[in-house]
């Protein structure tokens, strides 16, 4: 009641202005803690543009270190730079050529390191930070890039099938700092406050409309992995890429489907005739329907409808989207 | 009062604690506060952004592999329109599909396209009120705040985002506002939000230089985006529904000068059957102002006139003479192509008045009896004194209209009522000198025969001929050979350009390509160079200054004309498609362009290139066809000897 007007907005506005500021300079100090966790990785590569370098992190007190696997591994030398500065040859202790991550050791162990047992995970909308090696520009005892961000999307990796590129399929951490940059591969995504949360991917493309895609794979996908690696029981998992599909799948002849003829690459999958008694003819299909979605997958050529076929057993019911006019229409076949 | 006192340093005592705790506990507040107002804003959006799916259409548009893949569209009414960015259906999809917001996909339709702002208008079947966001008007914005660019390409259901500031407002000449938000094919088509949830406009591709559904998608993810500002969208939403198209309405006008930042918006010619003329614009004048706007330069008379669209009717505000005349003009989506009214003279370059040359073949003037040695004096009862004052009156008139002209022929006046015809498609006959003087040898006359010419940053091999008898008090017609990739021999050159160069007051100029496999189109730039440096020492004409090209090197020739309007004036090619992807601009009535091509009618190739020849022709430009012969890959003398009398003749009137 007595008190001063004066004194309550001296100490509002202070209060309001050091937080900003210390909003700013707690930022750094999380930046300085993660720094001296990320390593620089130098190995093969080099020639036809491709890069010889890449990122990792320290992931334990005995000097075990997460990155992606590549051809920078694929030497008999594999030399580490730490955030000091120190040179350190690595030994590979192990890949998992699935999710195409690898675990590097050196003989040091006073590294301070991330515990992935720690780790956290991230929603959509999360600000983060990513620390990397990108394009090598550090060098030496500098400490590594800093890009900040925010989480865009949490979706599922879209390789394309036909490319072995990528294998991952998992869910990733899709940001919006560039990181898709040579040499970032390898390096740590973290929350506001330094927690590790993912391993920055490599340079892809995304399959559905060809755009670089930042991305970063949520260390919970890659933990039990790391920990076989770890503890020397990891057994590589099957890359066979056809172990889902039926010996016998169907095909379109036995549905009974005539399609306009295929004469692109992208021909849209347009029904042009119905065979009598045939699955097709009982589900009710017709000239002029075009197949949409194989259960609930978008089918966007015929080429692409043939493919997804190859995944369903000729005994199974196929479901069907399909748009006739502006209509869209369910159908089962083969019931 | 020492109550009050100590009171007082209470407050501050207890007010100095809270503040700093407020320090600790704000710290981490103010990053979750706005990480969670970032959080918040997308999601009041997040049901107003429809994820679209698309199938069928190109594999490539271009060199580019289509994209295809899921886009988004930004709901604008609650009866199920959408806006989307046409980046999203370059590739020409077979069907269209949006996911509704409760999870339902149903097929879409392309209402509408807005070819000046990349958009597309889309319509679905919504049997429920879709949710239409808040729209923030521009005036409301301000360069700094947080733009979020949300878009649905991951997911139907949870918007994918990217966050950063606003960096301009009036981008793209004026159709767009600017964000260093990450912005590409992922959320073209989404919206561009503020930090409240409310949208700025509708993310697409825009470039202020390249047109197109595509232009500017290479800048994606770099921190240059663009959205179209939606309050701006609002009042043409209705005529995007009613199924019409939006174009950028055009005035038809060409402005005098080529820094659009330093040279005043005088006009320097009025396209006839535009806007411009139906209103009464007329060359000379200037522009002061557009919609009640002051404009000084050609940019902002673009960043007034480039937004609008055909259909618009704009206010503008002239400088005639003393006065200051209003006008008020309807823009038009097309300009009829213009085409070169013709009288049919060439003037006589060093003459003091409008003495003629010669009189062409079939031409108005010679059906009018006029020849060579008479004097024009005057035309529809204005004194014609100077040859460019002739041609930009004529420019300005309508081929078929009918002129009155005055002329002397010895100490005799005549009348002759001449209808002006388009120019010429023939090469014509051998000419009079174009010169009625003899000059005489300056003191120090400068560099004559084979003159290197190097550009300090190209490695591009360039070589000059300067006829001996040059005279620097005379302009040179320019002949630039843009040779084929390889080794080019320079005497041979030299030889077989040498008689007829000379004879029709030419130079010659050869440019080969950098690389020994083919000409770049960042090129383009390198010719220009090597043209001006040319320039600076010897006295050329651009209005005749021609470029040949056999092949590649034709077609290169025609990318360096097409770009580089007021220094080229004619292009000569043999056997030589126009680039793909490379437009032909408007005929102008400012900047002429001539075209000669060659090339042997039996051959394959012939009926394509006859077809190019006609699609020149049809906009307007006079294109010269001369047969080669079987199989031709090189010029003979017959062909150099008929390009130098065309180029000769291109300052016709």
């Amino acid at each position: 009641m007595n008190r001063s007007p004066f004194v309550i907005a001296l100490t509002l506005s202070l209060g309001l202005l050091t937080s900003a500021a210390q909003a700013e300079s707690s930022l750094a100090k999380t930046i300085r803690g993660v720094q001296p966790r990320i390593v620089k990785i130098f190995g093969a590569g080099g020639l036809r543009g491709l890069e010889s370098y890449q990122s990792g992190f320290v992931i334990s007190p005995e000097g075990h270190i997460l990155t992606v696997w590549s051809y920078v591994l694929d030497s008999s030398v594999i030399t580490i730079v730490a955030n000091d500065g120190r040179r350190f040859t690595a030994e590979l202790v192990g890949a998992d050529p699935e999710l195409e991550v690898a675990v590097l050791k050196v003989d040091a162990d006073d590294l301070p390191f991330f515990n992935l047992d720690e780790s956290v995970e991230l929603t959509s909308g999360q600000r983060v930070l990513t620390f990397s090696n990108l394009y090598g520009i550090a060098t030496g005892d500098e400490p590594a890039s800093v890009l900040h961000g925010y989480i865009t999307a949490i979706t599922d990796l879209q390789g394309r099938r036909s490319a072995a590129e990528v294998r991952y399929k998992g869910p990733v951490y899709v940001v919006d700092a560039m990181t898709n940059n040579p040499g970032a591969a390898g390096g740590a995504l973290t929350d506001q406050q330094g927690q590790i949360a993912g391993v920055l991917g490599k340079e892809i493309r995304n399959a559905s409309n060809n755009v670089w895609l930042n991305y970063s794979i949520p260390i919970r996908e890659l933990q039990n992995s790391v920990e076989d690696i770890l503890s020397g029981r990891f057994r590589p998992r099957s890359r066979d890429e056809n172990q889902n599909r039926p010996m016998q799948p169907i095909t379109l002849a036995q549905l009974g489907l005539i399609l306009l003829p295929d004469v692109l690459p992208k021909t849209p999958p347009f029904v042009e005739r119905v065979a009598p008694e045939s699955p097709a003819e009982t589900a009710g299909l017709r000239p002029n329907d075009l197949v949409m979605f194989v259960e609930r997958r978008l089918i966007s050529s015929q080429r692409d409808l043939r493919e997804e076929l190859t995944f369903i057993d000729r005994d199974d019911p196929v479901r069907l989207t399909l748009l006739r006019g502006d209509e869209l229409i369910e159908v089962t076949l083969n019931e | 009062m020492n109550k009050k006192y100590s009171l007082a340093m209470l407050g501050v005592a207890l007010g100095f604690f809270a503040s700093l705790s407020a320090v600790i506990q704000g710290a981490e507040d103010l990053n979750t506060l706005e990480q969670k107002a970032l959080r918040e804003a997308v999601e009041v959006v997040a049901p107003s952004v429809i994820q679209i799916e698309t199938v069928g259409g190109l594999e490539k548009v271009g060199d580019q592999l289509a994209g295809g893949g899921p886009c988004s569209a930004l709901v604008v009414s609650a009866d199920g329109y959408l806006l989307s960015s046409s980046y999203n259906f370059v590739h020409e999809p077979t069907s269209i599909l949006a996911s509704l917001p409760g999870g339902k996909r149903t097929s879409a339709k392309i209402i509408a396209r807005d070819h000046s702002r990349n958009l597309v208008l889309l319509k679905i079947n919504a049997e429920e009120p879709l949710p239409v966001p808040t729209f923030v008007p521009r005036d409301d914005l301000r360069v700094g705040q947080w733009t979020i660019a949300v878009g649905k390409s991951f997911s139907p259901v949870d918007a994918n985002a990217s966050i950063g500031v606003l960096s301009a407002l009036h981008r793209v000449w004026g159709k767009a506002i600017q964000s260093d938000a990450k912005i590409s094919p992922n959320n073209y088509g989404g919206a561009l939000i503020d930090i409240h949830g409310r949208v700025i406009g509708v993310i697409t591709s825009l470039s202020p230089q390249a047109t197109g559904p595509q232009a500017g998608a290479d800048w994606y993810d770099s921190g240059i985006g663009f959205a179209v500002p939606l309050t701006e969208m609002q009042p043409r939403l209705e005529k995007l529904m009613q199924g019409e198209d939006l174009r950028q309405g055009l005035l038809g006008i060409s402005l005098k000068g080529n820094d659009i930042m330093a040279d005043r918006p005088e006009i320097g010619a009025v396209r006839y059957n535009s806007p411009a003329q139906e209103s009464g614009i007329l060359a000379g004048d200037i522009i002061t102002a557009i919609q009640g706007r002051q404009v000084v330069n050609h940019a902002q008379m673009k960043h007034q006139l480039e937004p609008m669209y055909a259909g618009d009717e704009v206010a503008l505000t002239l400088q005639r003479g003393d006065d200051s005349v209003e006008v008020k003009a309807t823009l038009t989506a097309v300009l009829v192509p213009y085409a070169h009214p013709f009288l049919g003279i060439l003037p006589v370059r060093d003459a003091e008045g409008i003495v003629v040359r010669d009189v062409l073949a079939d031409s108005p003037a010679a059906t009018a009896g006029l020849t060579a040695g008479d004097v024009i004096v005057r035309v529809n009862d204005k004194p014609a004194t100077t040859v460019d004052e002739l041609r930009t009156q004529i420019s300005a008139l309508e081929p078929d209209t009918a002129i009155q002209l005055v002329y002397r022929r010895g100490e005799e006046e005549k009348n002759a009522e001449i209808t002006l015809a388009t120019l010429p498609t023939s090469v014509p006959g051998e000419l009079p000198a174009a010169w009625s003087k003899e000059v005489e040898q300056p003191a120090q006359p400068p560099q004559t025969g084979e003159v290197e010419v190097r550009l300090a940053e190209e490695p591009n091999a360039a070589f000059a001929w300067i006829p001996d008898d040059y005279h620097a008090d005379r302009r040179y017609s320019l002949l630039v050979l843009l040779q084929e990739p390889g080794d080019v021999d320079k005497q041979a050159t030299i030889d077989a350009w040498k008689a007829v160069c000379k004879q029709s007051g030419a130079i010659l100029l050869s440019v080969s390509p950098a690389s020994k496999e083919r000409w770049t189109p960042s090129e383009t730039g390198v010719v220009r160079k090597c043209i001006e440096q040319l320039a600076g020492k010897y006295n050329i004409a651009p209005g005749r200054t021609a470029l040949v090209g056999v092949r590649s090197g034709g077609a290169m020739a025609y990318m360096v004309a097409f770009e580089n309007r007021e220094a080229i004036a004619g292009v000569v090619t043999l056997a030589a498609p126009i680039p793909r992807g490379v437009q032909p601009p408007d005929n102008d009535p400012l900047h002429r362009l001539a075209i000669f091509t060659l090339y042997d009618d039996m051959s394959p190739q012939a009926a394509q290139l006859k077809k190019l020849d006609e699609a020149l022709a049809k906009m307007k430009f006079p294109v010269v066809h001369r047969s080669a012969a079987k199989g031709a890959d090189k010029l003979t003398d017959d062909d150099r000897t008929a390009i130098t009398r065309w180029l000769d003749s291109l300052d016709r009137i």
